[in-house]
């Protein structure tokens, strides 16, 4: 029963985050991937992943922000690998900002960049939150699938 | 006053030198100012005293003027004044002599009474004497001390002898001089008195006023020495009766009576005299600026002051002038109004620029808000795109294909009205850089012509004719010329519905070696000149293509390129840049002339009737445009309505300095390869096949044949009978004398080319079908055999490319197959990953292209899927050097040292050979985010075969996998 619980509020998690927009079908197709695949673990796994790829990312693009010289080019550079990332996961929040996040740097506007990142950085911590509880219910519910079976 | 008197006779010697003095010194400072003619001007007064340099009589008429009367009587008043003060003088004068008198008569009543005194009491007179003397001191004071002190020696005197006679003798006689002393300076007085009456009388008022009119000229003369003026006096008809005139010009004598019309001429007089007259008129004085231009002294600017003079009675008689020379001043000053109307005008440049400026960037903003947006609809608008073609390949009924066609096409037009917008965006905005490569235009030439002919449906001959003296490479970017290539054949196909379409490709100013093989070979005037090639197929039917392929296999064997010469003429001319010509021509409906301005613009059509029955964004011209002209180039246009277009671009293109040949893979002699180079083809055919069938051996026989020709013998009209039989299939002509072509790149002389340049001819006809599905079973034949000869694997791909739809329906790869996964983004590595393996197939995964390149030297995939953005080589490059292994088999050596190093290392000749004889070509995929910096036509320009855009996801990773991996 606690099981059913923990699986109705992991499914109202997950769709709360399909409806805020900040997945989209490219999480599902992870989802699927683990499902059919029969790989657990797989989506936790890449979400570990792109949580602490992204996080380095964004320190990264906020020590070369702090620069007296801003290379944007290389922010721009670190802005189309999270991009990249947040794409392939489907974080699809963070894709958008990214996306205008890399119009700043094109625009060489520091100020634009550094509310871009701080726009990015909000949107990925909200959805690491989500992350997180989500990876939380899986195992829970994990852990009491083998008892059920 | 009496000082003045004193002075007054140095005046007078001084005023009687001056005259000549001042003249000369004039002259000098004439000379050494050089300010000669055109200082002086309106008058011309030597300044001389002498009364010829003025007119004396005007002087009296003066006088009689208001400001001559008041000067009249001041010199009275000073006269009298004068006169006054003589008088006094005077009076002092002989108030002194009266009493110098009075003194001697009591000196005289004195001694006689002495006399008396002595007779009667001589101590008395004794006593009285030193109370006289000093009387006599006081009144006298200094001038009589003396006769005090010789009357006291004399009483000494007198004293000594007291009372004697002869002392009495003396001291009459004594007495006697005293008097006649006393006397005398009576009568000096008076003579003295009487001169100063003398003096009186000659110092008449005249003589004074003269003094002090001469004195005043003098300090005048003295002031105004130099002074830039002109001072002058010109009666009621305006003639001068006097000037002054520091820096004159003419001779007082020319001046004087005459008026300024008779002096001078030019600008500014008349002007100059109406306000004189105005002056006189109105009789008020007046300050204004003259500006004159005159043959005495040249263009000055004279600011004048004019005072009318009034006579006694209130007429007027004359004017007086002061001009002074501003010409300086007045320069400046319109220098200043100059300066300041430029500043101002500057200024409204200024705001005029940055507000276009603003406009400008607003323009730019839009449209790279369009860009944008257009960048955004593409990414959907593709998978839109992609799903409906895989719905194509699902069970259809026929009216669901027919719909799903449209959508297709529809589509098709979208994106490509979007990938236009982007491109030409991206020309405009500057953001598109050109790259430098070096290519091989003949190459490029016949991949665009493949290209259209895979997709022709309908019946045109596509042809390429490439100029003998067109270099084997050259640099430039490759990607844009081929994109403007493409776009004018595919115009060309689009608005022609019989005939040909066709490229020509020379170059321009190097005519001369390419003349020298047409004055020899009749022919190749046929395909040099698009109208004459018109014709001579225009003569020969579809019906007989046997007839017209032998034919022109004929031509293109006798007109082929003549690599050694190219090579001649890389040798002489280095790094030369060359003028590529090329000429797209068609025989389609033409360019009503009215329409010709507009067909550049951008979203213009020639007609909105062709819009409609053509389609088309009318963006591809104004790209092509942009794109030439971004490459320093001229796109032109000549066309004929109803007999058809040709577009003419012209670019620059450097020769890249390549010495040594052998450092060219291609020309390595070393392998069998060599035969696979047909970089030195000339000229391409692709005719429209209607026949169903192909002879898929054809090839693999032709090429033995060739492999023998080229080695052992040669003569084309043979090869050409030899190819006849199979030549209603896929026929390709290979060059048969690279061997001897490789050696003339070895002896590199001029002489060896021009012997061997018949051997060298070559030709490729190659027959599509655009029924070419049907032999798709027969492809995995051709290709292992042309693996041999890269050349032919292009169209071997359009083959490969068309056959492959219809395999990915049939063969779903289950199989497992090896996949390298170039990637550098962890996530998207994992992803891919775990897709890949799902789908049951063996991955290798690297970082970047460097690693890829060496994952390929080590050991064979059979799909590669690339990302496009990477750091150390990005994907694009990678597949070119893939490709370019693939091609030539060997890896690059144009590259930077360290990737030759390193592939050299893992790879060495026998290698090559080894890798080149297995022939394949491994399908490579590009992954792109879809962004500027990776655009799907860059990629299939590098070699991809298709593209996947991220983020990857099953369905497309499958589909993907599905149509590139062979069946197993």
């Amino acid at each position: 029963m606690a099981a059913a619980a923990l699986r109705d509020q992991l499914t109202a998690l997950l769709s709360s985050m399909f409806s805020q927009g900040l997945v989209d079908e490219q999480f599902q197709q992870l989802q699927m991937l683990q499902d059919e695949g029969g790989t657990p673990g797989f989506v936790s796994e890449v979400v570990t992943l792109f949580c602490d790829d992204a996080d380095r990312i964004i320190n990264e693009i906020a020590t070369l922000l702090e620069q007296p010289v801003v290379n944007f080019d290389k922010v721009d550079a670190y802005v189309h690998q999270l991009k990249g990332s947040s794409a392939s996961v489907g974080a699809q929040k963070v894709k958008f900002t990214c996306m205008q996040f890399r119009q700043f740097c094109q625009d060489k506007s520091r100020d634009g960049c550094l509310m871009a990142l701080a726009v990015v950085r909000n949107d990925f911590y909200d959805l690491r939150n989500k992350f997180q509880t989500m990876l939380q219910l899986e195992q829970q519910i994990q852990a009491y699938d083998p008892k059920q079976q | 006053m009496g000082d003045e008197y004193l002075a007054e006779p140095e005046d007078e010697v001084a005023i009687s030198m001056w005259p000549e003095n001042i003249g000369d010194k004039h002259q000098k400072q004439f000379k050494m100012e050089k300010l000669g003619k055109d200082q002086d001007a309106l008058e011309d007064a030597n300044f001389q005293q002498k009364p010829s340099s003025v007119d004396l009589n005007r002087l009296m008429e003066l006088a009689n003027s208001e400001k001559g009367v008041s000067q009249m009587q001041y010199f009275v008043k000073h006269w009298e004044y004068k006169r006054a003060n003589t008088a006094r003088l005077l009076k002092e004068q002989i108030g002194l002599l009266c009493q110098q008198r009075k003194e001697i008569e009591q000196r005289k009543q004195q001694i006689l009474e002495e006399q008396q005194f002595q007779d009667e009491s001589y101590y008395a007179v004794k006593w009285q004497v030193p109370i006289l003397d000093e009387v006599y001191k006081d009144e006298w004071k200094r001038p009589s001390k003396k006769n005090d002190d010789l009357s006291h020696n004399q009483e000494l005197k007198i004293d000594a002898e007291y009372d004697s006679i002869s002392y009495w003798k003396e001291r009459a006689m004594q007495l006697e001089k005293t008097l006649e002393a006393s006397l005398q300076r009576e009568r000096s007085l008076e003579e003295k008195l009487e001169e100063n009456i003398k003096n009186l009388q000659s110092h008449t008022p005249v003589e004074e006023f003269s003094g002090m009119l001469k004195r005043a000229d003098y300090f005048l003369h003295l002031v105004l020495q130099s002074a830039p003026i002109v001072i002058a006096h010109q009666d009621a008809d305006l003639r001068y009766r006097f000037i002054f005139n520091h820096f004159p010009t003419l001779a007082d004598e020319d001046v004087i009576g005459k008026t300024d019309y008779e002096i001078l001429s030019g600008e500014g007089i008349e002007e100059m005299n109406n306000v004189k007259k105005e002056v006189m008129a109105s009789g008020k004085a007046t300050k204004r600026e003259f500006v004159f231009n005159t043959p005495l002294f040249g263009a000055k600017t004279f600011v004048t002051y004019i005072e009318p003079v009034f006579s006694k009675s209130g007429e007027t008689i004359g004017v007086n002038y002061v001009a002074m020379d501003i010409t300086d001043q007045v320069t400046r000053r319109e220098k200043m109004a100059d300066i300041r109307v430029r500043e101002a005008v500057q200024k409204a440049k200024e705001t005029e620029l940055s507000k276009s400026l603003h406009i400008t960037e607003e323009t730019m903003r839009a449209k790279q808000m369009l860009a944008t947006m257009s960048h955004e609809i593409r990414s959907p608008l593709s998978g839109v795109l992609s799903m409906a073609e895989i719905l194509a390949t699902t069970k259809l009924d026929k009216e669901q294909y027919q719909l799903l066609e449209v959508m297709l096409s529809s589509g098709d037009l979208v994106l490509q009205l979007i990938n236009d917008i982007l491109d030409l965006s991206k020309v405009e905005s500057g953001a598109m850089k050109l790259e430098a490569t070096t290519f091989r235009p003949r190459e490029v030439v016949k991949h665009v012509l493949q290209t259209a002919a895979a997709s022709l449906k309908k019946e045109l001959i596509l042809e390429g004719c490439i100029g003998d003296n067109v270099p084997l490479e050259v640099t430039g970017d490759v990607l844009r010329i081929r994109q403007i290539l493409t776009n004018l054949i595919s115009n060309a196909v689009k608005f022609t519905h019989e005939g040909k379409v066709g490229i020509n490709l020379h170059v321009l100013d190097k005519q001369l070696p390419g003349c020298r093989i047409e004055g020899g070979q009749l022919h190749s005037k046929a395909h040099s000149a698009p109208a004459a090639a018109a014709e001579h197929f225009s003569a020969s039917p579809r019906k007989c293509d046997n007839d017209t392929l032998g034919c022109s296999n004929h031509e293109d064997a006798c007109q082929t390129g003549i690599p050694s010469n190219d090579n001649f003429g890389e040798h002489h001319e280095g790094d030369e840049v060359v003028w590529l010509r090329c000429d797209v021509y068609d025989t389609g409906i033409g360019i009503p002339e009215k329409s010709l301005p507009l067909l550049f613009k951008r979203y213009m059509q020639a007609s909105d009737d062709h819009a409609r029955k053509y389609g088309g964004t009318g963006l591809g011209l104004a790209i092509c445009k942009q794109l030439v002209e971004l490459m320093g180039g001229t796109l032109t246009v000549v066309s004929k309505e109803n007999e058809g277009s040709t577009f003419s671009f012209v670019l620059p293109c450097k020769i890249p300095v390549k010495e040594d040949h052998s450092d060219d893979p291609d020309d390595m002699p070393s392998s069998g390869g060599d035969f696979t180079t047909s970089d030195i083809e000339g000229s391409f055919i692709f005719k429209p096949q209607a026949r169903p069938y192909l002879l898929t051996s054809g090839v693999s026989v032709m090429n033995n044949t060739k492999l023998i020709g080229g080695n052992q013998f040669y003569d084309p009209p043979n090869i050409l009978e030899d190819r006849k039989p199979f030549s209603n299939g896929f026929v390709l002509a290979e060059d048969h004398s690279t061997n001897s072509a490789s050696t003339a790149h070895q002896s590199n002389g001029p002489s060896v080319s021009r012997t061997n340049k018949e051997q060298h001819d070559n030709a490729m006809v190659i027959e599509l079908n655009r029924q070419a599905e049907r032999v798709s079973s027969s492809r995995g034949d051709t290709t292992s055999v042309s693996g041999l000869i890269h050349d032919e694997r292009g169209p071997c791909r359009v083959h490969e490319e068309k056959s492959l739809h219809k395999k990915s329906k049939c063969s779903p790869s289950s199989n497992k197959a090896k996949i390298l996964l170039v990637e550098d983004n962890k996530v998207n590595i994992m992803v891919a990953k775990s897709m890949l393996e799902q789908l049951g197939h063996g991955i290798d995964i690297v970082n970047n292209g460097l690693e890829a390149i060496r994952a390929i030297q080590k050991r064979q995939y059979d799909i590669i899927l690339m990302d496009v953005h990477m750091p150390e080589m990005d994907g694009l490059q990678a597949t070119k050097f893939i490709r370019s292994f693939e091609n030539t088999g060997c890896w690059d050596t144009s590259v930077k040292p360290e990737h030759d190093q390193i592939i050299a290392g893992s790879d060495n000749l026998s290698d090559c050979a080894h890798m080149k004889k297995q022939g394949k070509r491994v399908p490579i995929i590009a992954m792109t985010a879809n962004s500027f910096s990776e655009s799907a036509e860059e990629c299939l320009a590098a070699g991809m075969d298709s593209y996947i855009s991220k983020p990857v996801n099953f369905q497309n990773i499958k589909e993907c996998l599905q149509q590139y991996l062979p069946p197993q």
